[in-house]
């Protein structure tokens, strides 16, 4: 018999995973606490261009080619990254889900055509085709975030239409047509409950790569230009990475701090959600 | 017969691998009356999970009919068969595949109430432990989930929530098969007592001889998508009538190995051949003892030697006087194999 | 067991596996002791989770470590006690002295690699022979033992196989090396009714053929009943019954033995009108390893149970019967009723 523990204690375990969660969290709380407690517009030209970290105590990390306030652009940023990344990846898990559960529940034909389908997302270059939604669009967040899912959902597609015809041979799911469940039914409340731990694990990685593939976005200069985000700093640094590279070293630490700290959730829920034995 | 539960006519399932065709059950024709048990008994590539799952509408049916209380299932749409779904229930082989990891018990023994609509909440509850408590679980693995259960708890359960819906038949697909002896004695135990307080018909899958010869009041035997035997009668399988019969007999050790009995002069060479390819004639013809070229040539259709037994084979003899004799030494007579009094079991009396 | 003057081929003494994965040790496996005599045939018997399988994987030293290990005991063959050997000398040991087939006979062979080139590579591993020497005993062992047109299926990949064939192909590998022990870990649980019957025959056989001893482990007691002249009833890890198998099946002495045995279906209708005979059970379930207290293992649900039983822990004893043991204070005597 497996001693099962909790959740958390398992989760508990690891010490990269608490790591990750209490960097995760920190993040989430400077992003929305951050703009009260440091009241700096991130977009005003606040003070004189291209001063560095710590000549100014009143502008903690310096001041970009604009003179706009790092810190600033760094919490506001914070808000950017996490909600598109969120949302984003949020998305691309619901498309996934609704296309692998159908094909892997039905099989056959309807397998096949949306296997196809899928294969098409999957074959064209994902970044490219982002660049060139949002250049055909308007670059504003909404369109990014959807831009985004429509080219992340594939492989949680193939997860979930795995896991959908593994389950629905299970001898608890035919037991439960034997009852007469109808399939939606038989779909929610028996299979899909059942791959969720795969799809969260998959989803987290998710929202590391939607922050990525924003931040290129931005740093290209097609994201939202009314929000300030880290990608979009690392933009205005791109001319003066000689002279001033703390411009783009900041917002870049920030992304990798947080990609960092995903990974370690997301592995840290991988092992909890599916102990070991011994 | 027309007192007959479950009357299955002429049924087949065909699946297309490559370009063949494989005919997993080729003209399957059972009864099962009430709160009687009914065992079907074979080896891998006989059908009878085919069979078993296709009755259950679990599984395709590519031609005849089962009827269910006289009315016919194959053809319906599921939503047409869902109000007669509570008449016959499954229990599954795997005690740790067939319960939902996710639910507790009490969900899982529940759900057959929710789905078909019977009764509110409280009621409901309160069947729930009603059905625990008639298969020997306590009260208390109402919260519990199947991970805390031994295999013979978990087909308990599963037991239980096959009976949620107080069916007439329940389909047992290899239930004991999974568990250990002793285990096996419980839930063997169990599935009597319900058959006498509930009058419950059991088709009963298994490829365990001891255990079919305990409980069955009849047998069918499977070889190949067919039935080459089928007996009420308590000598068949002392004095089989069919050479497959004699194999599977002979092939299974018993304890009465130890009181130095004269050891079985052949056991049957072979393999059972691919369904994809069966052989011309007699399906068994590959591999019997007794196997003549007529064997090869004509199919041996199953054919009635009393009025509780039927046999699938050409080299048993029915004299015109009643006779029967064998190649493999059985001699006795048609009158012999006749009549309820000679039976196995006495079934249940109707409810 | 064969209370014999001759030394025996292997004997094995107050042999311990425990787990270490957890908290503290749990023993899987609690001071069994049993010997086989050159060319006898034992089977040991149990239900799952007795430790039947574990004591014979321990005897070729492939315990799932690092969670399970050997931690007390000898294992003698032929005076060699194989617990305390080098890795090196296990390895020579593998497959040469003490071959093992397992359940599944299709999971056992490497999926890749063809039938013959498994075979060469076991008759190599012990033989000093070129690959075109190997690949002839190869077709010939694989005659032995009744494989179909083995210069055919001397080429084929394991899935073409069905699952009586490729444990043919198992007992050839196992015997390649005339191997003094063959363990059999429960070789037709996964097989077909007749396929049963085949293999088993053959696996009797060829022990007559080369002499080999087999300890055959089976929860089927019917099989052992057989196939063995010697048996061991293991329960929570421990052995509470043994001797020849006729005596100890036919007149068990010990209760959960004797429960085992009634539990058995015969099919034997009760008269007239027969009503389903009931069964008997053994109340209550098996004991979960490292939950075992002071006294007899199986005392929770024996009928016979007295205060001594869970107090102290009986040991095997003859109990006046010679060749005979169990492991039981107030044992039973006389016929099975």
């Amino acid at each position: 018999m497996i001693a099962r523990l909790g959740f958390w204690p398992r989760f508990r375990k690891s010490p990269t995973a608490v790591f990750g969660l209490g960097v995760l969290v920190a993040i989430i709380v400077l992003a929305i606490v951050g703009p009260f407690l440091y009241g700096m517009d991130p977009w005003k030209m606040a003070t004189t261009p291209f001063q560095w970290p710590g000549d100014d105590p009143a502008h903690p990390l310096g001041s970009d080619n604009a003179g706009r306030d790092v810190l600033a652009g760094l919490i506001h940023g914070a808000r950017v990254s996490l909600t598109i990344g969120v949302v984003a990846a949020s998305a691309a898990v619901f498309i996934g889900v609704v296309v692998g559960a159908v094909a892997g529940y039905f099989r056959g034909f309807i397998d096949d055509a949306l296997m196809r389908f899928t294969e098409v997302f999957q074959t064209i270059p994902h970044f490219l085709l982002v660049i060139v939604l949002v250049a055909l669009l308007q670059p504003s967040t909404p369109i990014i975030c959807a831009a985004i899912a429509i080219v992340s959902w594939p492989p949680v597609a193939r997860l979930v239409r795995g896991q959908f015809l593994t389950l629905r041979q299970r001898a608890f799911v035919e037991s439960c047509v034997v009852i007469g469940m109808s399939t939606p039914r038989i779909i929610f409340t028996q299979i899909l409950p059942n791959c969720i731990a795969p799809i969260i694990v998959t989803g987290s990685i998710m929202v590391a790569s939607a922050i990525l593939i924003e931040a290129g976005l931005s740093f290209l200069g097609l994201g939202d230009p009314n929000s300030m985000s880290w990608g979009a700093m690392i933009g205005f640094g791109r001319q003066s990475l000689r002279t001033a590279w703390y411009l783009a070293l900041i917002p870049g630490l920030a992304i990798q701090l947080t990609v960092l700290a995903i990974s370690f959730v997301s592995e840290g829920l991988n092992d909890a959600l599916n102990p070991r034995l011994g | 017969m027309s007192g007959a539960l479950l009357s299955c006519r002429d049924v087949a399932v065909e699946f297309r691998v490559g370009g063949k065709v494989l005919r997993a059950v080729d003209g399957v024709d059972l009864d099962v009356e009430p709160a009687t048990t009914v065992a079907v008994v074979g080896e891998s590539g006989c059908g009878k999970s085919t069979l078993a799952r296709a009755i259950m509408g679990l599984g395709p049916v590519s031609r005849g009919s089962i009827k269910l209380e006289g009315k016919e299932l194959v053809g319906l749409t599921p939503r047409q068969l869902r109000p007669l779904r509570p008449a016959v229930q499954m229990v599954f082989q795997n005690p740790f595949g067939s319960l939902n990891p996710r639910l507790t018990v009490g969900r899982i023994v529940e759900e057959p109430l929710f789905v078909q609509g019977i009764g509110e909440r409280a009621s409901r509850r309160a069947r729930v432990r009603e059905l625990l408590e008639m298969v020997g679980l306590d009260a208390g693995s109402e919260q519990q989930f199947p991970h805390q259960f031994s295999g013979g708890q978990r087909q308990r359960i599963a037991i239980a929530r096959a009976l949620a819906l107080s069916p007439k038949l329940i389909v047992c697909d290899e239930p004991v098969s999974a568990l250990d002896v002793s285990v096996q004695a419980q839930v063997l135990n169990l599935l009597v007592r319900l058959q006498r307080d509930l009058g419950i018909a059991y088709l009963f899958i298994s490829h365990d001889l001891s255990v079919v010869r305990h409980l069955a009041h009849r047998t069918v035997v499977m070889y190949l998508g067919r039935i080459v035997a089928r007996s009420s009668h308590r000598s068949f399988w002392k004095a089989p009538l069919h050479p497959y019969v004699l194999a599977l007999r002979d092939a299974t050790p018993t304890m009465d190995v130890l009181d130095d009995a004269a050891k079985p002069a052949t056991l049957v060479e072979g393999e059972v051949p691919s369904a994809l390819d069966p052989p011309s004639g007699c399906r068994f013809s590959t591999r019997c003892p007794y196997v003549l070229d007529h064997c090869r040539a004509v199919y041996p259709e199953l054919r009635a030697v009393s009025d509780v037994e039927s046999v699938a084979c050409h080299r048993v003899e029915i004299a015109s006087d009643g006779r029967i004799r064998t190649p493999w030494g059985v001699e006795t007579s048609v009158a012999e194999r006749s009549g309820t009094r000679a039976t196995r079991l006495e079934p249940v009396p109707a409810l | 067991m064969n209370a014999s003057a001759s030394p025996a081929l292997l004997e094995v003494d107050h042999l311990v596996v425990e787990s270490v994965a957890g908290a503290a040790p749990v023993r899987l496996v609690d001071d069994v002791s049993f010997r086989l005599d050159v060319g006898g045939t034992l089977a040991i018997v149990g239900e799952s989770g007795c430790g039947k399988s574990l004591t014979a994987l321990s005897l070729l030293r492939i315990l799932p470590e690092p969670g399970v290990k050997l931690s007390e005991g000898s294992i003698r063959l032929s005076g060699e006690d194989l617990a305390k050997a080098s890795e090196a000398r296990m390895c020579q040991v593998r497959n040469g002295a003490i071959s093992m087939i397992f359940q599944d006979p299709i999971a056992s062979l490497n999926p890749v690699q063809t039938v013959g080139q498994q075979i060469v590579e076991a008759i190599r591993s012990h033989r000093d022979v070129g690959r075109r020497e190997a690949r002839q005993q190869a077709i010939e062992l694989l005659r032995s033992v009744h494989l179909p047109d083995p210069e055919t299926r001397i080429d084929y990949y394991p899935h073409r196989l069905s699952g009586g064939m490729c444990q043919r192909v198992m007992i050839a590998m196992a015997l390649a090396s005339h191997p003094r022990i063959l363990i059999a870990d429960e070789p037709t649980t996964a097989l077909d009714t007749t396929v049963q019957a085949q293999v088993m025959a053959l696996l009797k056989k060829a022990q007559r053929d080369t002499g080999t001893a087999v300890v055959l482990i089976t929860h089927n007691l019917a099989v052992a009943a057989d196939a063995a002249e010697d048996v061991a009833v293991m329960y929570a890890g421990r052995i509470v019954e043994s001797g020849p198998v006729r005596q100890v099946f036919r007149t068990p002495m010990h209760p959960y033995t004797r429960g085992l045995l009634a539990a058995i279906p015969t099919g034997e209708e009760t008269g007239e009108g027969g009503e389903i005979p009931r069964l008997v059970e053994i109340p209550g379930t098996v004991p979960r390893p490292g939950s075992l207290g002071a006294g007899c293992a199986f005392a929770p649900r024996c009928p016979r149970r007295q205060a001594r039983c869970t107090e102290e822990r009986p040991e095997l004893e003859s109990h006046g019967e010679p060749g005979r043991a169990a492991a039981c204070f107030y044992p039973y005597a006389g016929t099975l009723q």
